[in-house]
């Protein structure tokens, strides 16, 4: 084992520790006072720390596959653990329209892959129109995958009407290009 | 805090599935390089750093290309890796050697070296698990025949 992957663990390891202690303090404050949403602060911490635990495991473990899983299951358990935490906040706040944020995080994960893959196609596809056209796209996608998380402070709204309508004018443009083209030939 | 119970178990679930989705179809949908993909080892030794076992994964997770037999072939040189030319299909190829096989009637072992002495007699035959890496295809050889004799690549792991 070279000094880079000794880093990688000794630093991952440091880091569980301390999540560990953090969610250990927590439980600890719960068994005081016990307020709910304390529990589940504890939860994400421990779950934080297991990512970390696992990440440090995919460093030491040689088989490639396996390795490669605990790689996955490291990033996998912190986003699992910061949905907790999201979980916790929004059900302590007293402002009731944050309840719209867990169905709206599903809304805006198709948006935000196809806005990925797109800008992917766009870096890879041949020729200035298409890859305009591609790049617009891709955009609309991005803006309206932030509008959608904006709907509840008003703004979003309209961002949300202005991508959809920006979308559908460059399709139509792209469109008529190329059936001017077909036309033609 | 969920108020209720059906909650708080609603939470728990979407959270484990969270967790456990990638993992597992990672781990589900890997494909079969039969531990080949530690030759691509030798592939980054150029980095700065020796790459980490979850980098090898993620080379063999996405650049496996299935398996090839090579029967024609000439070698043009080595160091860590066999620099050799395809007959076949009249271009150059890469050859990664794993550290040990077996040959499979006698069982007598031999390493990379011994192994690569070998391979530049006339008259072999070698199957190789295909990767595309950032140098261009590499040939990690899982299988040799050689004048009848038959070596086997030994899994590291297991």
């Amino acid at each position: 084992m070279d000094a880079y992957q000794l880093l990688l663990v000794a630093l991952n390891a440091v880091c569980s520790a301390l999540f560990f202690y953090i969610s250990f303090k927590f439980l600890t404050l719960y068994l005081r006072i016990k307020v709910g949403y304390v529990v589940l602060f504890s939860m994400t911490f421990a779950m934080l720390a297991t990512g970390h635990v696992a990440s440090s495991l995919s460093v030491l473990v040689p088989e490639p596959r396996l390795s490669l899983t605990l790689y996955t299951l490291s990033s996998s358990l912190a986003s699992s653990g910061f949905f907790v935490l999201l979980c916790s906040i929004l059900y302590a706040s007293k402002e009731r329209v944050f309840a719209l944020v867990p169905p709206l995080i599903l809304i805006v994960l198709p948006d935000m892959v196809a806005f990925m893959l797109s800008l992917l196609v766009t870096i890879l596809a041949r020729g200035r129109y298409l890859k305009g056209y591609l790049a617009v796209l891709s955009l609309a996608y991005l803006v309206r995958g932030l509008s959608s998380l904006l709907i509840p402070l008003g703004i979003g709204v309209y961002m949300l009407l202005a991508s959809e309508l920006s979308k559908m004018l460059v399709t139509l443009l792209f469109a008529v290009y190329h059936l001017g083209k077909v036309i033609k030939a | 805090m969920p108020t209720n119970k059906p909650e708080l178990v609603l939470l728990i679930a979407v959270s484990a599935v969270i967790a456990l989705l990638f993992p597992l179809l990672v781990y589900y949908t890997y494909p079969a390089t039969n531990e080949s993909e530690v030759g691509l080892e030798n592939i980054l030794e150029d980095m700065l750093v020796k790459p980490p076992p979850f980098l090898v994964g993620s080379m063999g997770y996405c650049m496996h290309r299935g398996k090839e037999l090579i029967n024609r072939f000439t070698v043009k040189g080595f160091n860590h890796v066999v620099y050799v030319h395809r007959l076949d299909r009249n271009e150059p190829a890469l050859f990664v050697l794993l550290p040990l096989y077996r040959e499979e009637n006698t069982g007598r072992v031999v390493t990379r070296n011994q192994l690569r002495q070998l391979i530049s007699r006339e008259n072999v035959v070698v199957l190789a698990e295909v990767f595309e890496t950032h140098k261009g295809k590499v040939y990690v050889i899982v299988e040799a025949r050689i004048d009848g004799e038959v070596y086997y690549a030994v899994k590291k792991f297991r």
